[in-house]
């Protein structure tokens, strides 16, 4: 009997119902003969098989309404079950009586949260769907789910990224608070779920230009000396381009690097580099997942054009105590998470990573370099506390610095954020989330060479507070509103002569201050099954205050005199109206088209003159003298899946017009420069482009491969001869892959491949003697490209042999960058010959041919 | 301020470099001026050149036949061309601090369409800077800012005067060895703005150096070494600035290349330079 039993449950599961309801289990068999029947027939069918008997309420027309199942063997309760789903009935078994009721129909709300079993993360982004009313929520950024529909009997699943659900089946009658665990465990179900329900979320999501990475899939890919590097990652997917080689900086969809708001558990970083670039300043061990958005940008963020990368951190294991970590060429790192406390209430993060290039040096021949000083390090913590289920705090930091000494020169950099936030539910539709924020960027560089001896400080700070709100108006709406207030402080630079001997005098760049807010409201709204619409509006406010020195610029951008405000007067104000606005409209269950017009500003920007940047890049503000960008982007896409959803394909195109565009004059002196603002020139740019993507989620095969092509480029007064010119990121084809392969349970191989057109550049045309030296005579600004850019990037992932009584898991990382060794030119520089000065030639310099490493990673 | 050396010292060591094919369009050919009027009494010097390809392998070639004149307000000199391209003033004459001189350069048909050309340029003599000493010592591992290969034995001369806090001062500093110049390229020219020490006393500040490992840098005993400290205005410390960075080369933190200014009209290239020297000697002793 028991194995009949078992095999019938596995038919069950397969029919996508994996929950009984039944109170008491009646394990009579039922032998249905048609694929669907009355209910009369069905009852009449049931009396003669089992001899139950039954009763319903005569007003309802139930008897008339017919019940599909296929022809199968049931046991009773399940096909009660399934009956009672589909008829949105209850029913109750007495004896060998089994009454049915109507569900009285009023609006209820489910809500609650989905987490992770393993390690009670918040799984930001699971859905919660109903399959009877085709209807479906995702969590919010906190885990936090709502949904209100009409009450009745359910089956309601719950699943995260398709390799986690669960399947309920449930009689909601009044609002109910349900939270949900997800294991990773029950892989019959997934199959189920994903042929049942379709989890065409790329194609069924209201938003576009947007990709959604968890860190998992970043540590799979081959990474630049093993260290695993989100934003590397970012730079491999369609639509973003690194600024340059070994260059944290991107570029997405033709916007400028400084155009990308980052933000890490909701705080800003300003500068996301370590090692000048080569590596990124977040750590993945301390990270859940990451968010792009190229565009359609959601109404809750401004301050940026071209991109919000929205990277959250990891909440800290609420199940166990564990760790985990690595041992790498760069750098190693530890990881400790647990709960804290016997009722599992509060649970903690704390991530370090520190490098050790510094032995590299001790390698080297040259006595100078031995003695350097070259390291980084990331600090990651957070602490979060659940008071109830209306409750919650969370409070996390970040801390990193870079640090360059020689025994002459020191030079330190890096960031430090923090984020208090707490989510309180004022009702189950209505979700609030209070933030306090904090971010910091400074440097500092010295000298100590006698009358040179200087130092060098810079310091950027913000303090926000920030208030938004989710209300689950109903299951076709739902409407988010809110605000925030930032205080931006800046110090650009400050330079002062040490010692005796200096010479240097005190230079100080005018500090300033300035207030930006924004409010905003945006509803989703679904109009029938295929049309669901977007649509918000922001209003934004950008104060400069006192204390403040502004100087007068005349149109050639010469000083003449300067106006001094006192501390706290509100001297210079812009608002700007920004709309958001989106449309999904669904063409099939596997494909969709979508449009999006989002309009954004930009109040503070970066003296980024190089391609790269560099850790000195300060970042200044709009002023009576800078008006602040805007930017309009249109975008329409195509999206459709293949093979039951696990190869999604989209295609997009967008059209950008940037104002009030920001470029450098000629040889413009950016950094401690009182004027800096007389070395800004003004105009327009766009960009424009397509996106083909396919992201593939197959059973041993995953990852993506796109084709971009886009254009970028500038107008300026005063660059060019006006002329309009290519933006240093135009680049218009671009091709990139980033694959896994599981060969088997231990082995994992990948690659990383892109292909791009060579970034524009400057060259001479010509020259002209003066003085012993050559004078280049350069060609229009970026009229010449660097060869065509191209590599590939091999991994291969090796775990340990699992041992049961063993919580120890390690896995051997071996990576190698640039596998073919191409050099692709970091930049190219016009010298002359060292034998024959009257010869010029050109030189390439070049990074990283074939750079091998090692990694060894742990979990515990 | 170098800062960018400091960081790319530490980029040295994973980048490598090398040679490469660049196939580049033709510019215009276009004047080349090299003027000068300084505070010293002697005949004044324009040389006149066509610009070429970058990758021309040969001396430039020289602009003949240019009628070139330059006048102080009062004064009009008249120049000569002694050699092909190398004009000289008929007459000495030494530059005086506060008078504009203009250049014109006329009878050039640089680009060969049948039409002459007429080039002009001013500029305005600087009162001479009063250095009060100067003083050489020895560094045997002395680092130069913008050439990595300038690493070694290295006499410095130290500056000692005082900046005038009234003005936005430039200075240029280059230095002879018994009265051979030894720093003639434009390029071993040190130029400074006294941004960050306007109005300092300055007490010893390295201004020059003298590279042991260059057979025509070498001191030795009783050597007279001089240093020359021009007062140049901001637009020749501007050219000269960009030329230097040019010359330096693109680097992964430098900002895109651009034209470097010129104060001369109708396109030509280069600088009318005026400026006024002091200089300042002293015997070098080696104990």
């Amino acid at each position: 009997m028991k194995h009949i039993i078992l095999s019938l449950s596995c038919i069950i599961m397969l029919l996508g119902n994996t929950t009984l309801l039944s109170q008491n289990r009646i394990n009579t068999i039922i032998k249905t003969e048609n694929t669907s029947y009355t209910f009369n027939e069905l009852m009449t069918l049931i009396k003669s098989q089992s001899g139950y008997n039954y009763t319903y309420p005569t007003d309802s027309k139930l008897n008339q309404k017919r019940i599909h199942l296929g022809k199968k063997e049931y046991a009773l309760d399940l096909l009660l079950d399934k009956a009672s789903l589909q008829l949105q009935v209850k029913y109750r078994i007495f004896e060998k009586q089994i009454s049915f009721k109507l569900i009285p129909k009023r609006s209820v709300t489910i809500s609650g949260y989905i987490r992770d079993q393993k390690t009670g993360e918040d799984l930001i982004g699971a859905s919660c769907y109903i399959k009877e009313l085709q209807k479906g929520t995702v969590a919010n950024v906190y885990g936090f789910y709502s949904l209100s529909i009409p009450s009745g009997n359910y089956t309601v699943s719950y699943s995260f990224l398709g390799t986690k659900t669960e399947t309920r089946i449930l009689e909601i009658s009044k609002d109910q608070s349900i939270n949900i665990e997800l294991g990773a465990n029950n892989q019959q179900i997934k199959e189920i779920i994903v042929t049942a329900e379709g989890k065409s979320k790329n194609v069924e999501r209201a938003e576009m230009s947007v990709i959604k990475l968890p860190v998992s899939t970043v540590k799979r890919l081959p990474a630049l000396l093993g260290e695993v590097d989100l934003i590397k990652t970012v730079q491999m997917l369609p639509g973003v381009k690194p600024a340059s080689e070994g260059s944290t900086g991107f570029s997405v969809r033709g916007g400028n690097p400084d155009q990308n708001l980052l933000l890490l558990d909701e705080a800003p970083v300003y500068n996301a580099a370590h090692l000048l670039g080569f590596f990124s300043i977040f750590n993945g061990d301390a990270l859940s997942d990451l968010k792009l958005y190229k565009g359609d940008i959601p109404a809750s963020v401004g301050g940026r054009l071209s991109s919000l990368l929205d990277i959250r951190m990891k909440n800290g294991n609420a199940k166990k105590f564990s760790g985990n970590g690595g041992i790498g060429t760069v750098s190693s790192r530890l990881t400790l998470e647990g709960p804290i406390g016997k009722n599992k209430k509060t649970s903690f993060l704390l991530s370090g990573r520190r490098s050790y290039a510094d032995l590299f040096l001790k390698l080297s021949s040259d006595e100078d370099v031995k003695d350097n000083t070259v390291y980084f390090y990331d600090l990651n913590a957070k602490i979060n506390h659940r008071f109830n289920d209306k409750n919650r705090l969370f409070v996390s930091a970040y801390m990193g610095r870079d640090k360059f000494k020689s025994s002459d020169n020191e030079l330190n950099f890096g960031n430090q954020t923090v984020t208090i936030r707490w989510n309180h539910l004022f009702s189950n539709k209505l979700f609030s989330n209070t933030t306090l924020l904090y971010s910091k960027y400074n440097y500092e560089l010295s000298n100590r060479l006698g009358a040179a001896a200087f130092k060098w400080k810079s310091n950027l700070e913000d303090y926000s507070t920030k208030l938004d709100f989710n209300y689950f108006l109903n299951s076709n709406n739902t409407v988010k509103f809110g605000g925030i207030v930032t205080y931006h402080q800046f110090e650009p630079g400050h330079a002062f002569g040490l010692g005796e001997q200096s010479i240097i005098s005190d230079y100080k760049v005018n500090e300033s201050n300035a207030l930006e807010s924004g409010i905003y409201v945006s509803n989703k709204q679904k109009i029938g099954n295929r049309l669901t619409l977007k649509y918000g509006l922001r209003f934004s406010i950008f104060n400069n205050i006192g204390e403040g020195t502004v100087y007068n610029l005349n149109e050639n951008y010469e000083v003449g005199g300067s106006t001094t405000y006192k501390k706290g007067d509100f001297f210079n104000t812009y608002t700007n109206w920004e709309p958001r606005l989106g449309l999904k409209y669904t063409l099939s269950p596997v494909s969709s088209v979508k449009a999006s017009y989002s309009r954004t500003t930009q109040y503070m920007q970066l003296t980024q003159n190089s391609t790269g940047g560099m850790p000195l890049d300060v970042w200044f503000p709009s002023s009576p003298n800078v008006k602040p960008q805007k930017s309009d982007q249109f975008a329409l896409g195509y999206f459709r899946n293949f093979r039951d959803n696990t190869i999604e394909m989209s295609l997009e195109g967008y059209y950008k017009k940037l104002h009030n565009t920001i470029d450098f004059k000629d040889f413009a002196d950016l950094l401690l420069n009182k004027e800096l603002e007389a070395e800004l020139r003004f105009g327009s740019a766009k960009a424009y482009g397509f996106e083909f993507m396919t992201n593939l989620n197959l059973n041993r095969l995953q990852g993506w491969f796109g084709y971009t092509w886009s254009r970028t480029n500038r107008t300026i007064k005063g660059i060019n001869n006006g002329k309009s010119y290519r933006s240093p990121y135009d680049v218009p084809h671009d091709f990139k892959a980033a694959l896994s392969y599981k060969l088997n349970k231990r082995t994992l191989i990948s690659a990383n491949f892109t292909y791009s057109t060579g970034a524009p550049v400057t060259y001479p045309v010509g020259r002209a003697e003066y003085q012993g030296a050559f004078i280049k005579v350069y060609s229009d600004r970026n009229s010449y490209r660097l060869p065509d850019n191209h590599r590939l990037d091999l991994a291969l992932t090796v775990k340990n042999k699992k041992k049961p009584n063993r919580k120890w898991e390690g896995e051997w990382n071996f990576s190698l960058y640039n596998a073919y060794g191409r050099k692709n030119p970091w930049y190219v520089t016009f010298e002359q010959d060292e034998d024959n000065p009257k010869i010029m030639k050109a030189e390439k310099t070049y990074l990283f041919t074939f750079v091998p490493s090692i990694t060894y990673n742990f979990k515990f | 301020m170098k800062y960018t050396y400091i960081i790319a010292v530490i980029l040295l060591i994973t980048a490598c470099a090398e040679e490469m094919d660049v196939d580049l369009d033709s510019g215009e050919t276009r004047l080349s001026v090299e003027a000068s009027v300084t505070s010293d009494l002697k005949k004044h010097v324009v040389k006149l050149k066509e610009s070429s390809d970058v990758f021309y392998s040969k001396e430039a070639i020289p602009v003949n036949n240019a009628i070139i004149t330059v006048s102080d307000g009062s004064n009009t000199f008249q120049y000569t061309e002694k050699e092909p391209g190398y004009y000289e003033s008929n007459v000495e004459f030494a530059g005086q601090a506060g008078k504009t001189y203009s250049l014109s350069i006329a009878n050039v048909d640089i680009n060969k369409d049948g039409t002459i050309e007429e080039y002009l340029a001013s500029s305005t003599m600087k009162q001479a800077y009063t250095v009060d000493s100067i003083k050489l010592h020895f560094d045997p591992d002395y680092e130069t800012f913008s050439d990595d290969e300038d690493v070694g034995e290295f006499w410095l001369l130290s500056l000692y005067m005082k900046d005038n806090i009234e003005t936005e001062d430039c200075y240029g500093f280059a230095s002879q060895i018994n009265d051979v110049m030894v720093h003639d390229t434009i390029t071993e020219v040190l130029v400074i703005k006294d941004i960050f020490f306007n109005g300092e006393q300055i007490k010893g500040a390295d201004v020059s150096g003298f590279n042991q490992s260059r057979s025509d840098e070498i001191l030795t005993n009783l050597d007279k070494v001089t240093l020359e400290t021009y007062a140049i205005n901001e637009a020749y410390y501007d050219f000269v600035d960009q030329l230097q960075e040019m010359d330096e080369g693109q680097s992964m933190f430098s900002g895109p290349p651009g034209n470097i200014t010129s104060n001369i009209s109708n396109g030509a290239i280069g600088f009318f330079a005026v400026y006024s020297i002091t200089r300042t000697s002293i015997i070098h002793k080696t104990e």
